[in-house]
């Protein structure tokens, strides 16, 4: 049984505390938060032993296997410096750093001190996303020519109407201020089907929201991104305003095209047409009919199964990492992947904020 | 004394602020989180000319700011908490936001302290339903399994005594059920749940724990400043409280008409039992929104108790039936004013000179006048632009937006409407655009039938004007269209006059709606527009190939093109009507001549003018049935079809006593859905092999068309007369036809042998 310690008691802390106790091989020990207050009410709503306002204290205090670091990513690299040091593998959440630079050393940290890191880039766990990488594996795709992945967002959400209503918030210090706690699962996807060379990055930002007239204005809510490397190009849309608020991707391949819907969790191919003149355009609706129909009683053989959870990506991604650590096997995302997001995510702040890390 | 009033931007502090004022204390020190809020708030300063508040802006989630708003207060009305989000949020909020207030306020001398709490913190589960819940009925024992809110309410109730108890800052404590109010929910949980359109009803008939917002303030007011109050508790309602069914009634009757299903409370145990085994079950697959535990806590039903605050003076300022009254109202225009905003019409805009400057066009609006064009619509044309013309609205002149239903627009209409003043007429350069007909304060139907732009205009309840010639039933209950009789000028600058003296409606509309509405009824009434060969009447080659076929195929008691030509008779039938203007004239004229015409009517028409049908019979001519609403049948669906051929056979066999025998497709469409419900119903199809086409006609037309055509016996002849030059050319038609060596005849006759 992992002992498992989480610091950063905010709105995802509920998430990861329910998933790990859905997950058998670990169990949540204590919970940490420089407000006790955050860290009294999660303790008390999903009985977790112990609460702590002092990360050090929590650390001495019992032998903790994992550490869920869910603050603000101002924090992240000196915790998981401490909790390496304290011998903790560490579950991190996105995005990696405030920059490239500490996000690098943070997993450079990680390796010296030869603890297991990972981020929760959970979309990519869920089961289209699976499918996705193992319709790759076969071969299915071909070579990746372009990859088109976008990210709806609604301002008028929880998180949205947090940042906005206050200028003070953690996420207005990120150098890509909401793109930047966002897109991590936009670029996410991408990354794995880039080849490992130099990067052409285009971005474009800009408000469409009406002013407020106070500082959390400078907040821009729709970007666009475009990037070339090694013969692979990709697009990323984030969007505030357009609705639905979809999340999807599209890759297209030199053999197929696969279309991975993370908002609805389904995955449909569209195959190369081999049947010849008007035939080969009657025929692909019916087949898409046909894979929608598939999608659809998956989904509802998972939901009777009880396998249709919001986190059920989260809680894949935390089951593989636990084994990986229990078994000491490869993580289930690699650095080189965590930290290609962080240079991206940079380059984008410096072209849409003017910001460079220093 | 200064007084601190956290929240003051908010539902309840915004209504404490202004009993402050009244209660006459003039030191108040308002924190607000944006500046945005403020003028909200300088505009309760209005009844009280000459005093002012003091703003702090400032979030106390933060340290600092709590520390700023505090400093040099003596009294603090404490109302900051977090309404919705994750639990997170909440506790933020709420204690987070107090802990920091009481850590810069607590050590202050002399600091009084009044917490607006929350019915939510009463552990009521174990009480029984019914039982009272007062000041000392106990905290909630397992704050975790209630909802978030009501935790962290708890929870910061819990801290404010704590730190009463190190610190010795005098705490009064209020605890207020559901405060409302305009500008407050429309719907506490305790009635219960809203999902999507639906209300949820789960409070049945629990008493409502009700407090009006400004009975409300006046309650914190009088308890905050109350000498014996300190380290009190005291529970907030009205005194006079509705049960949750009677609010949901009262909700329906002045509100909105919503849906509700009421659940009584075993049924809410059982559901919320099921709600939370699924939860267990499926590992939170679905929130377990519902528990026996939460649903006890909110619906296990309750009495209430404010004795003890009417003890220390506190009054209902605002009887419930007055509050409810004023919150109605105010639910009521919040409503109204979610709908849509009216558009601008650009055409109009860039067509009328004084529509150029946009407040006049606020003050003295014109009145837009839609009419739906189509064929034979050139005699009502002049009515209308004549009426539109005499329009009596001093200083409000009339617009009129023609609607071109037919492509190209109409020859004979185009001179006359070239004629018309440019600011007083335009051509709706799209056709029946929906958005166009929006604008229109009235749509007059000019033609036959119901075209979309008819249906459109009804289902955005555009008032429409029409007539009764050709409309299906459906239409005449309609409560937007006024009916007047064809070609009844008055009648129609009547109904102008009337409609353009009413308010300008406003009503919901849609273009959603009106598509509904036009897929509704286009299965059976719709009429093609835009069809390019309504006009001429010549079928395609194919078609009349097919035509010819059926002719010689099919013996001529079914279907007859022309009679025997071996004798020397000839039948002048007529289409459409009867139309009290038309219809007159054309008998009269036969009366003249002695022909014995055959009308095919329209159903719906002879269903009004049943006296021109009779006169028809009276005077020898024979009648048809011409369909209840001269639709394209080939566009019916069959359901449609028997409709139209049953319900026209039974109008006339009522107004002439006899079953009727003959039966013209409109439009002279033979197509299965025409023919087989005619057979079926007994009548003889009679078509035509002359076709003089009299009703697209301009002077003259007819005159040179007669030149051109040579009869011979046996003809049938269609004609429809119901134009002024084809009135004025039927004498010559008849002499051309009949002569002197022929007999004009009705079908029947000239089926005799």
């Amino acid at each position: 049984m992992l002992n498992i310690g989480i610091v950063g008691c905010g709105k995802i802390a509920d998430g990861h505390v329910e998933e790990i106790q859905k997950i058998g091989c670990a169990r949540v020990l204590a919970v940490c938060d420089l407000e006790p207050i955050l860290a009294e009410q999660l303790a008390a709503r999903y009985s977790v032993p112990h609460q702590y306002a002092d990360f050090d204290r929590m650390l001495s205090d019992h032998r903790l296997d994992v550490i869920h670091i869910a603050t603000p990513p101002h924090s992240h690299l000196a915790l998981a410096r401490k909790a390496a040091e304290a011998g903790c593998h560490v579950f991190l959440e996105k995005p990696l750093a405030p920059n490239a630079i500490d996000g690098g050393r943070l997993i450079d940290c990680m390796k010296q001190s030869r603890r297991k890191l990972t981020i929760n880039y959970w979309y990519n766990f869920e089961a289209p996303g699976l499918a996705l990488k193992e319709f790759v594996a076969k071969g299915n795709l071909g070579d990746p020519i372009h990859i088109e992945s976008y990210y709806g967002y609604d301002l008028e959400g929880g998180f949205g109407q947090a940042l906005l209503s206050d200028d003070r918030h953690w996420v207005h210090q990120l150098p890509g201020k909401l793109f930047q706690n966002i897109i991590d699962h936009a670029i996410n996807k991408i990354t794995p089907f880039l080849p490992d060379e130099q990067m052409e990055i285009i971005a474009r930002a800009y408000r469409r929201r009406h002013l407020k007239d106070d500082a959390t204005d400078g907040v821009l809510d729709e970007l666009r991104v475009v990037i070339l490397a090694g013969g692979v190009s990709a697009y990323i849309t984030f969007s505030s305003h357009a609705r639905p608020v979809g999340h999807f991707m599209r890759v297209y391949g030199t053999k197929n095209t696969a279309h991975i819907d993370f908002a609805l969790r389904t995955m449909s191919v569209e195959n190369r047409q081999t049947i010849p003149s008007a035939l080969g355009r009657l025929l692909p609706p019916f087949k898409s009919c046909w894979q929608s129909l598939q999608q659809a009683s998956h989904n509802v053989r998972e939901f009777a199964g009880s396998r249709f959870q919001f986190f059920a990506g989260m809680n894949r991604l935390m089951s593989q990492f636990y084994q990986s650590v229990l078994h000491d096997t490869p993580v289930p995302i690699p650095y080189a992947e965590i930290l290609r997001v962080s240079l991206i995510m940079d380059e984008i702040s410096a072209q849409v904020y003017q910001v460079r890390a220093a | 004394m200064r007084i601190l009033v956290t929240g003051a931007a908010g539902f309840l502090g915004n209504a404490l602020i202004g009993r402050l004022l009244a209660h006459g204390y003039r030191e108040i020190r308002c924190n607000v989180r944006r500046r945005r809020d403020i003028p909200k708030l300088d505009a309760l300063l209005n009844q009280y000319p000459g005093t002012r508040l003091e703003y702090c802006v400032g979030d106390l989630r933060y340290r600092e700011d709590a520390a700023r708003a505090v400093d040099g207060v003596q009294l603090i009305f404490h109302l900051v908490a977090g309404k919705k989000g994750t639990a997170a949020d909440l506790f933020l909020n709420s204690v987070v936001a107090s802990r920091n207030l009481l850590d810069a306020a607590a050590d202050r001398k002399p600091m009084r302290i009044v917490l607006v709490s929350s019915f939510g913190v009463y552990g009521v589960v174990g009480l029984g339903r019914r039982a009272r819940v007062n000041e000392e009925t106990m905290l909630e024992p397992y704050p975790a399994r209630r909802d978030h809110y009501s935790y962290s309410k708890l929870r910061q109730e819990q801290l404010f005594w704590e730190y009463q108890k190190r610190k010795g800052f005098v705490l009064v404590v209020l605890r207020p059920g559901v405060i409302y109010g305009p500008g407050g929910g429309h719907f506490s949980n305790r009635v219960g749940l809203t999902i999507g359109n639906w209300q949820l009803h789960f409070g049945g008939n629990n008493l409502l724990p009700l407090s009006y917002v400004d009975n409300c303030a006046e309650a914190v007011v009088v308890a905050g400043t109350h000498p014996s109050a300190a380290g009190q508790i005291y529970n907030v309602h009205d005194d006079d409280l509705p049960t949750c069914r009677q609010y949901l009634r009262a909700y329906k009757k002045n509100v909105a008409k919503i849906r509700s299903i009421s659940i009584p409370y075993f049924g809410v145990r059982l559901l919320s039992s099921m709600v939370t085994k699924y939860n267990l079950y499926s590992k939170g697959q679905l929130p377990a929104i519902l528990t026996p535990y939460k649903s006890a806590s909110l619906w296990g039903g309750n009495r209430f108790d404010n004795s003890k605050l009417r003890s220390i003076g506190w009054k209902q300022l605002v009887p419930t039936a007055e509050g409810l009254q004023r919150s109605f109202a105010a639910f009521r225009t919040e409503l109204d004013a979610t709908r849509v905003k009216r558009p601008i019409f650009a055409a109009a805009a860039t067509n009328s000179a004084e529509a150029s400057t946009g407040a006049s066009r606020q003050d003295a609006r014109e009145f837009v006048i839609g009419a739906a064009l189509g064929p034979n619509s050139n005699g009502t044309l002049d009515h209308l632009i004549a009426a539109c013309s005499n329009l009596r609205r001093p200083g409000k002149p009339a617009k009129l937006v023609i609607f071109a239903t037919d492509d190209p627009l109409r020859p004979d209409c185009q001179p006359k409407i070239q004629d018309v003043p440019p600011d007083l007429c335009w051509v709706s350069d799209v056709l029946t655009t929906p958005q166009s007909l929006l604008e229109c304060d009235v749509l007059v139907s000019l033609q036959d039938g119901v075209p979309l732009s008819v249906l459109r205009a009804m289902s955005s309840r555009v008032p429409i004007i029409t007539t009764a010639v050709r409309v299906p039933e459906a239409l005449l209950n309609e409560p937007t269209v006024t009916f007047i009789r064809q070609g009844d000028m008055q009648e129609l600058q009547e109904a102008l006059q009337r409609l353009s003296e009413q308010p300008r409606r406003n009503s919901p509309r849609g273009v959603a709606l009106a598509e509904n509405i036009a897929t509704r009824y286009s299965e059976t009434y719709l009429w093609r527009e835009n069809a390019r060969t309504t006009a001429n009447g010549q079928a395609p080659n194919g078609r009349s190939l097919i035509k010819k076929a059926l002719y010689s195929a099919l013996p001529s008691r079914q279907l007859l093109e022309h009679g025997n030509r071996d004798r020397s008779r000839i039948a002048i039938t007529v289409d459409d009507g009867p139309d009290p203007v038309h219809t007159p004239r054309m008998l009269d004229i036969f009366r003249e001549h002695a022909v014995r015409a055959t009308f095919f009517v329209v159903g719906g028409a002879a269903e009004q003018y049943p006296e021109l049908v009779l006169r028809m019979k009276d005077e020898g001519h024979e009648v048809g049935s011409h369909s209840y609403s001269h639709p394209y049948f080939d566009k019916l669906s069959w359901s449609g079809a028997i409709r139209e051929i049953g319900m026209t056979r039974w109008v006339l066999s009522r107004i002439l006593g006899e079953k009727c025998k003959l039966f013209r497709p409109p439009h002279g469409k033979l197509s299965p859905r025409s023919l087989i419900p005619a057979w079926a119903a007994g009548h003889q199809v009679v078509m035509w092999n002359v076709d003089l086409k009299d009703y697209c006609a301009a002077s003259g037309d007819v005159e040179a068309r007669l030149e051109r055509t040579s009869f011979t016996s046996g003809d049938i002849i269609l004609y429809h007369g119901i134009n002024e030059p084809a009135l004025k050319a039927l004498p010559r038609v008849i002499e051309s036809a009949v002569g002197k060596r022929r007999e004009a005849v009705t079908i029947s006759e000239l089926m005799q042998y």
